[in-house]
């Protein structure tokens, strides 16, 4: 089980019980998709509770002139109310509304609502608005639920927040939130590469903490911009791989920065084949037995071929002291890769 | 007890019940149900708030005709 995908579970089902994420702390031996259909449980129950009010207070809403409507929501009503009802009225007048609203109002009114019953709403709300908004849920700290909207943030407001937010950090944790990793890559796809290369290094330089959250992240997104991704870690500068080798290893994530490694280009990979941080034994100890228990040896063999003769040398005696069985399915591996080239050569050659 | 602590579940939750929160004891499944009931609660004791404040900004003589009309 993924612990950041836990960890954002349990603070998410958090947000929704109103309680602390330590209250659940029995929940960490409960796998994700449980706490998910709990969360997605308890938010229909909610919902559900008094959604015949709901619905007469929206009835009652449209009656009201739009300015006045506006006033009694923000005054009276309060954010949850109004976030129970939105989804309830019709959508032009929901809009009209949420333009009178102020954007502290509105960023309340996010932390109670559930996006996925609003999407037509959020598409009509202008771009700007949507801006502001997110502008003042970031200056919170608000990132579950800016996550949340990720998922259902249209477009060209998604393309605007973006470029409105410029803490690469805040963007990170927002992306430990969302949901769906096809709008993960999607707005991975967005962003201009100094931005992401700024992401990583700020993973890799503030602590261990947010680099192992990068790193499950990296590993949830698709293909393509995994190795858009790979690459940008690959091209950062000397101190900044140096970190990223020490955080992984402190950490003990060799497992999860190995698929990364295989992504990345050969001319960009050697940059970590022949890094200092790798001349330990203790850290090729590491790296080997996790490659090993991981099942990742394809993965590490392009590294291995980069290394230079020596560094190739201390792994394999690195290897022979962890025993027989490891060094068996090193060779295994290796076989495997030998295979792998002569058949892609036979395929090119006839 | 652990079937009883189900049932409260249960009964909070609705439905049938969640695959994986049986790796729960009887006292954690307890603890989760009193849990939602709470957030139950907070959102009820929010919502008469709400309504209140709501009417407040009415004229007296319609507030109670108005109450009726949205809580019956």
């Amino acid at each position: 089980m993924s612990g950041l995908a836990h960890h954002a579970e349990i603070q998410k089902l958090a947000l929704t019980l109103g309680c602390a994420p330590e209250a659940l702390s029995y929940l960490d031996k409960v796998d994700v998709p449980a706490i998910r259909a709990l969360r997605e449980r308890a938010t229909a129950v909610l919902f559900d509770a008094d959604a015949h009010l709901f619905g007469r207070v929206a009835a009652a809403t449209k009656l009201l002139p739009t300015p006045l409507a506006a006033v009694i929501a923000e005054k009276a009503l309060g954010a949850l109310l109004c976030a129970r009802i939105a989804g309830q009225l019709p959508v032009e007048r929901a809009v009209d509304i949420a333009k009178r609203l102020k954007s502290g109002f509105l960023a309340d009114v996010c932390i109670e609502i559930d996006p996925r019953q609003v999407r037509e709403l959020l598409e009509r709300i202008p771009v700007d608005r949507v801006v502001d908004v997110a502008r003042e849920l970031a200056r919170r700290k608000a990132y579950i639920v800016m996550g949340r909207f990720v998922d259902c943030l249209p477009e060209p407001a998604m393309r605007a927040v973006l470029d409105a937010l410029r803490d690469d950090e805040a963007l990170l944790r927002i992306g430990l939130f969302v949901e769906d990793p096809a709008q993960l890559d999607a707005v991975i796809a967005m962003l201009p590469a100094d931005r992401l290369r700024n992401m990583i290094a700020v993973a890799v330089h503030h602590g261990a903490e947010l680099w192992g959250e990068a790193l499950a992240l990296i590993n949830a997104i698709g293909p393509l911009p995994r190795r858009r991704m790979a690459a940008i870690a690959a091209a950062l500068d000397d101190a900044s791989i140096a970190r990223m080798l020490d955080l992984t290893q402190t950490q003990e994530l060799w497992p999860q920065l190995l698929p990364l490694i295989a992504e990345m280009p050969d001319a960009e990979r050697v940059r970590l084949a022949r890094a200092p941080g790798l001349h330990d034994d203790t850290v090729l100890a590491a790296l080997i037995r996790a490659t090993d228990s991981s099942d990742r040896w394809p993965q590490l063999l392009p590294l291995v071929a980069q290394m230079d003769a020596s560094l190739q040398q201390r792994a394999a005696a690195v290897a022979a002291d962890l025993g027989d069985e490891i060094v068996a399915r090193l060779n295994d591996a290796l076989r495997g890769l030998v295979a792998k080239r002569r058949d892609a050569r036979a395929g090119a050659n006839g | 007890m652990a079937q009883a602590s189900v049932r409260t579940l249960g009964e909070e939750l609705g439905g049938a019940p969640i695959a994986g929160l049986d790796a729960l004891d009887a006292a954690e499944q307890q603890a989760l149900a009193a849990a939602v009931r709470k957030a139950r609660q907070r959102q009820q004791a929010l919502l008469a708030q709400a309504f209140d404040a709501a009417l407040a900004h009415l004229p007296m003589l319609l507030r109670g005709p108005v109450r009726k009309i949205l809580l019956p």
